[in-house]
């Protein structure tokens, strides 16, 4: 399977969300829809690192890459 | 009288309490980042003489909840059945907002779906069907835009008619129906409902999606006769919600193509979130804001004011008093007593507007949300999250707000944490001893002294906050999952609103607490302890008690009474403390008594004294309401003074060793040894030039060390 995670995604770059690391995601990532088949785009790197900004169903969201690393995207069809 | 009620309840910064603030006529204070209201607050809205109640809630993406200001509207939508739901649904985004109506509707409540900042969705080319919307889902569809005061008669005639029209015309009870979980959900409903459990439809959904919190709130017993939900249900009941909206959607929100809906946001975000920029611009506007409010403007108005009272109101309330036969006691408590203890502090009025002018415009814009991403890494080294940061920034206006908001944070480590820490961020309170010393010791520079001294409250904070992480709060750093608000031009009317609020609360404090101290002060200093009069204050109630406590300040340089009193009185709000040195020193000649008791090094050391004691009580009774612990408020307490009474005896027995000017120099360069020391390490721990905390790098190195 030709699948990423969330976190190595290059900016602006969107992706399908295919699954998650053990199948578990964060209940409150889930409540705003992450879930396997949203499309997600990454939008922006904190500048000093450590976290990201993702659109994911106009949430503009900002999640730490720790967190990001856990789900796994594909790119989009 | 039966009221109805009639609840406000939305996503977290979709306008709830603009709305609440146009139906019921309040002024709550509203702000363009999520997790601006905290607590529900109540209103009345008349319509031809009818009354209703309105509730405020705090946003919530689902009914689940982490933080205490989630529970609050998961709380009151389960427990105290109001009428109707008022569901506010930002119509720019109305894919995500429709997941928490997907769970209100099985609450069972009527609802009325309420599309908040149409204009703004009109503009970005989002057409909605809301006839289509209304016959789907079964609610009441009413289009506004709260902050433009649009449609507001509209919702007020939906609410009016409530009663009168079908009063439930959803026709499901749940968007569930018809999928296996709802059956298994079904079967938890039945069991809930025999144990007479309230909302049990919600409930069992919860508790089929794992949600601890719900699973906790029900008896033992009952929870053992059910079958325990298997991990991942939430995911699939999320999906079956969200297959349902992507349904509706489609049907009812038509988008035009041409419109790139957050175009502006996006561009200013690749500037203001730019990976070299983004920290110098932060710091510069900082910066800037505290030279502009200390630095041109501020100075020159204040000092306006301050010859007026001096000169002019003096004299004339003098004359007046003396001309109608007062008594000279109280000719001499308002000369020697009130005028220079409130004129002192009045004169610092417009810095205090200016800030909070500057603060809000952070605030409405919503770059307030991207200072947080921005400080996420940092604070999460003394493992915090950028969330922590939102009530930092808002207690450089003040600390009880900022103590307040940190109910937004998701776990206890967190919240006591920030706690500990907002009451080092300097707030305005402490603006008017800055200002006062800083023009008379440092008149060329003092927007940089006072930017170091905010700096150092910072600096301060991040190292208790190591220590404290370290020591007796210890834990990971919470999940940093924030939304960033589309950035909005602050409107005229809402800043002009924030400051007048905040110099009306100034102004309340200065007629009440800091004018029955301006009379304590006096009274205390001009009277001995078998109350007579004395003619040298250094031996009235106040003086005796004043050299008592000097000893301990003396290794921090300010060897004199009316320094240490002045301290003393400032527990009440750090205004006393100018106050109180104006009432002692006398106004006329302050400057050239100041600079005799005071070397510009003790002067420095006495504002970092002032910047990192305990706020005020006011501070110390939120924090003892927020932690609901006598230990941690005591803690809080002792900690602060402690540590106000180390670093300025740091600085002060260091400073004494070298100028001040070489002081700077010799941090500066500390500072960037730091730095390239840092560097060096990071490179020299792998091969790859990335980030240490890598897991590969770390994985590598521990290969690494194996084979050795």
């Amino acid at each position: 399977m030709n699948s990423k995670t969330l976190g190595s995604l290059e900016r602006y770059e969107r992706a399908v969300v295919v699954g998650f690391y053990n199948n578990f995601c964060c209940p409150k990532l889930v409540d705003m829809g992450m879930l396997p088949g949203a499309i997600i785009t990454l939008l922006n790197i904190s500048p000093l690192g450590g976290a990201v900004e993702i659109c994911l169903r106009g949430h503009y969201l900002t999640i730490r890459k720790s967190n990001a690393d856990k789900i796994f995207v594909s790119k989009v069809a | 009288m039966n009221m109805r009620n009639f609840v406000l309840v939305g996503n977290p910064n979709c306008g709830k309490t603009t709305l609440f603030n146009s139906l019921t006529k309040s002024r709550e204070y509203v702000g363009n980042w999520p997790g601006v209201t905290v607590e529900k607050k109540q209103g009345i809205l008349k319509i031809d003489k009818e009354i209703f109640r309105i509730t405020d809630l705090p946003g919530i993406y689902s009914l689940s909840f982490e933080s205490e200001d989630e529970r609050v509207p998961c709380d009151f939508l389960l427990h105290n059945k109001p009428d109707a739901i008022i569901n506010v649904v930002d119509a720019t985004n109305i894919e995500s907002n429709l997941y928490l109506t997907t769970q209100l509707i099985e609450t069972g409540i009527p609802i009325i779906f309420v599309l908040n900042m149409i204009d703004v969705a009109e503009k970005q080319g989002i057409s909605i069907d809301t006839s289509a919307l209304s016959d789907v889902l079964g609610v009441f569809v009413v289009c506004v835009s709260a902050s433009k005061e649009i449609g507001i008669n509209d919702l007020k005639d939906v609410i009016k008619n409530f009663d009168n029209q079908n009063k439930n015309k959803i026709k499901f009870k749940s968007v569930l129906e018809g999928t296996p979980e709802f059956d298994k959900a079904q079967q938890i409903v039945e069991t809930l409902s025999n144990k007479g459990v309230s909302c049990p439809l919600v409930k069992a959904i919860k508790i089929l999606e794992g949600d601890k919190n719900f699973i906790d709130d029900i008896p033992d017993n009952v929870i053992d006769s059910l079958d325990l939900p298997e991990a991942g249900m939430n995911i699939k009941i999320a999906k079956h919600r969200y297959d349902f909206i992507d349904e509706l959607v489609s049907r009812c929100v038509m988008r035009d193509k041409n419109h790139n809906h957050s175009d502006f946001s996006d561009k200013l975000d690749k500037i203001l979130l730019n990976k070299y920029l983004a920290l110098p611009i932060f710091l510069s506007v900082m910066f800037l804001i505290f030279q502009v409010t200390f630095g041109i403007s501020g100075n020159f108005i204040s000092s306006f004011i301050e010859r007026f009272i001096n000169n002019n109101l003096s004299n004339t309330i003098n004359n007046f008093l003396v001309s109608i036969d007062t008594n000279p006691v109280l000719v001499d408590l308002v000369l020697r007593g009130i005028i220079p203890g409130l004129g002192m502090i009045l004169t610092f009025l417009p810095q205090i507007a200016i800030l909070f002018f500057f603060l809000s415009i952070f605030e409405d814009s919503g770059y307030i949300a991207r200072a947080a991403f921005i400080m996420d890494k940092p604070l999460s080294l003394i493992g915090l999250s950028g969330k922590s940061f939102v009530p930092m920034l808002v207690g450089f206006g003040c600390s009880v707000p900022a103590i307040l908001a940190t109910r937004t944070l998701d776990n206890k480590k967190d919240k006591r944490l920030t706690i500990l820490l907002a009451p080092f961020m300097s707030c305005s309170a402490r603006m008017p001893v800055y200002a006062l010393i800083t023009s008379i010791f440092f008149p060329k520079n003092s927007g940089v002294i006072i930017f170091s001294l905010y700096l150092i409250g910072v600096i301060v904070a991040a190292i208790s906050g190591f220590i404290l992480n370290k020591t007796i709060l210890r834990g990971e750093s919470s999940d940093f999952i924030m939304e960033l608000p589309q950035y909005r031009f602050p409107t005229f009317k809402n800043l002009m609103r924030h400051v007048y609020d905040r110099v009306r609360d100034f102004i309340e404090k200065a007629g009440t607490i800091l004018l029955l101290a301006s009379i304590v002060v006096w009274f205390t200093q001009s009277y001995s302890f078998d109350f007579k009069i004395v003619s040298d204050s250094s031996r009235s109630i106040l003086g005796t008690l004043g050299k008592f406590i000097t000893p301990i300040f003396r290794p921090l340089g300010f060897n004199n009474w009316r320094a240490s009193v002045a301290l003393l009185t400032g527990f009440i709000g750090k205004e006393t403390v100018v106050t109180t040195l104006s009432i002692l020193y006398q106004t006329s000649d302050l400057a050239n008594k100041l600079s005799m008791d005071f070397t510009p090094l003790s002067a420095y050391c006495y504002m970092v004294f002032v910047l990192l004691y305990v706020p005020c009580i006011a501070t110390v009774a939120v924090i003892k309401k927020e932690t609901a612990s006598i230990k941690w408020t005591l803690f809080s307490v002792v900690f602060q003074i402690l540590m106000a009474w180390l670093v300025s005896c740091f600085i002060f027995q260091i400073g004494s060793l070298f100028k001040l000017s070489d002081l700077i120099l010799i941090s500066l360069i500390l500072v960037l040894i730091l730095i390239c020391i840092k560097k060096i390490r990071k490179s020299g721990c792998c091969n790859c030039n990335r980030e240490c905390c890598d897991k590969k790098c770390f994985n590598n190195n521990k290969n690494k060390n194996k084979k050795r």
